[in-house]
């Protein structure tokens, strides 16, 4: 059902670009307001003067911005036609998907694994309640999450750098004689998960100490709010909101940085040197 | 702060960097376009009558006196590898339409570690997977079990 229903969107993004993005920024707009009425009837102030603001200003964005929207109808339609002709970066991204689907479901289990043996009482635990405690629960589940954050965006990086050699492909060599360069795909992936497998990591490794430090910050403004302790679970929010912008930062970096790599097989740190000077000719 | 050239060094993409070492336009023979948008021209040369040697080297360029018989002509113009018209080739594959002059395993430390962490990764589910083993005897209310059954709702 889900597969079908996403078969249908993409199509009719394909065929009626135009009529989806001003639909979608019509329904953000709606719903924006919508919620702002809900909060207002449940008397909850704060929540609906925030919305109501922030929909006002998608509003005016949206207005600025509706000179652009031929334009990303173009490139809309571009990447789907380029997808639709070399289909195997559909095949790449179902399967990256899938792998990742079956991670997921294996972390979760060696994370109920891990609290069912170790947790005092647990399986392994012996007489006295060795070889077991909170202590050592805590730190085998810290461990596991930082791979798993890893792992995840290693694999998910690894189908980035192959989908960009496809799309790098067409883009710089549709017009050659030579024409679209054979085995794409698999050359591409080749290079992803060889040459280029270490620059992977290290970017992914980037993200996921980011993505791990925010989950501490959350659940120290979890543990904080519990106790009462206002202050507390104020900086862990503020905290957790600053690395998320770094996150981002880091994020908006890889994206690029790594279809530099996947076409020139530079290493990490020049790939993303190369992207700030895209955004940042000053530096 | 000087930045060095980004662009790669070979590779299909040395046009897109290097728009002034754009080839000649294509000629009849061309192969017709595919109906996707294509990509950015390169700019061409202005005058594309002439060929480079003509722009660069003119034919009055070294005279010679008139009363010598050896030299009426003009010597031959130096004319350096003219664009020729490129013919349809057989396709690259794309590793020699992304040439790495000098391919190397980059950021070899962090592979490593990665792997290091993965192999531990395996190891602690390992043991925790074993954790879910129970003898049928030994089975309590709140055990935590796992069977096919789980793994299909997971």
């Amino acid at each position: 059902m889900a597969f079908m229903l996403s078969l249908m969107y993409f199509l009719t993004v394909r065929y009626a670009t135009k009529l989806v993005i001003y639909i979608t920024a019509f329904m953000q707009v709606v719903m924006g307001f919508v919620t702002s009425i809900i909060y207002f009837a449940r008397h909850s102030y704060a929540a609906a003067v925030i919305f109501l603001l922030l929909t006002i200003f998608y509003v005016f964005c949206f207005f600025s911005w509706r000179k652009k929207i031929p334009f990303s109808v173009l490139m809309l339609q571009t990447v789907i036609d380029v997808s639709k002709k070399y289909g195997n970066s559909f095949v790449v991204s179902a399967a990256g998907g899938l792998v990742a689907t079956i991670f997921s479901i294996y972390f979760a289990v060696t994370l109920v694994g891990i609290y069912a043996m170790y947790h005092p009482g647990g399986t392994a635990c012996g007489k006295d309640g060795e070889n077991c405690g909170k202590a050592k629960v805590a730190m085998l589940i810290i461990f596991i999450t930082f791979a798993a954050f890893w792992i995840t965006e290693v694999i998910k990086n690894i189908i980035h750098v192959t989908v960009s050699g496809v799309y790098g492909s067409w883009y710089f060599c549709s017009r050659k004689p030579s024409g679209f360069p054979k085995g794409a795909t698999t050359g591409a992936f080749k290079r992803a998960i060889t040459y280029s497998f270490g620059s992977i990591s290290f970017g992914s490794l980037v993200v996921a100490i980011m993505q791990f430090f925010r989950q501490l910050c959350t659940l120290v403004q979890v543990g904080e709010q519990a106790e009462g302790n206002a202050v507390g679970a104020f900086l862990g929010r503020f905290l957790g909101c600053f690395i998320s912008l770094l996150e981002w930062l880091i994020e908006f970096i890889n994206e690029y940085a790594f279809s530099y790599m996947a076409l020139y097989g530079k290493a990490y740190i020049p790939a993303a040197k190369v992207r700030l000077f895209l955004s940042c000719p000053c530096i | 702060m000087t930045h060095k050239d980004p662009s790669p060094r070979g590779g299909e993409a040395n046009s897109y960097y290097h728009p002034n070492q754009a080839q000649q336009p294509w000629g009849g023979n061309q192969e017709q376009p595919e109906s996707l948008p294509s990509p950015p021209n390169v700019p061409l040369p202005v005058n594309t009558n002439m060929t480079y040697a003509q722009a660069a080297f003119p034919q009055n360029a070294f005279p010679y006196p008139d009363d010598s018989p050896i030299h009426e002509q003009p010597p031959p113009v130096y004319i350096p590898s003219t664009p020729i018209k490129p013919e349809k080739s057989d396709k690259l594959s794309f590793k020699e339409a992304f040439l790495i002059e000098k391919p190397k395993w980059n950021d070899i430390w962090a592979s490593v570690l990665f792997s290091l962490v993965s192999i531990g990764f395996l190891i602690v589910s390992g043991f925790a997977f074993s954790g879910y083993k129970h003898d049928k005897h030994d089975a309590k209310p709140d055990t935590i079990s796992l069977n096919s059954n789980i793994i299909i709702i997971l």
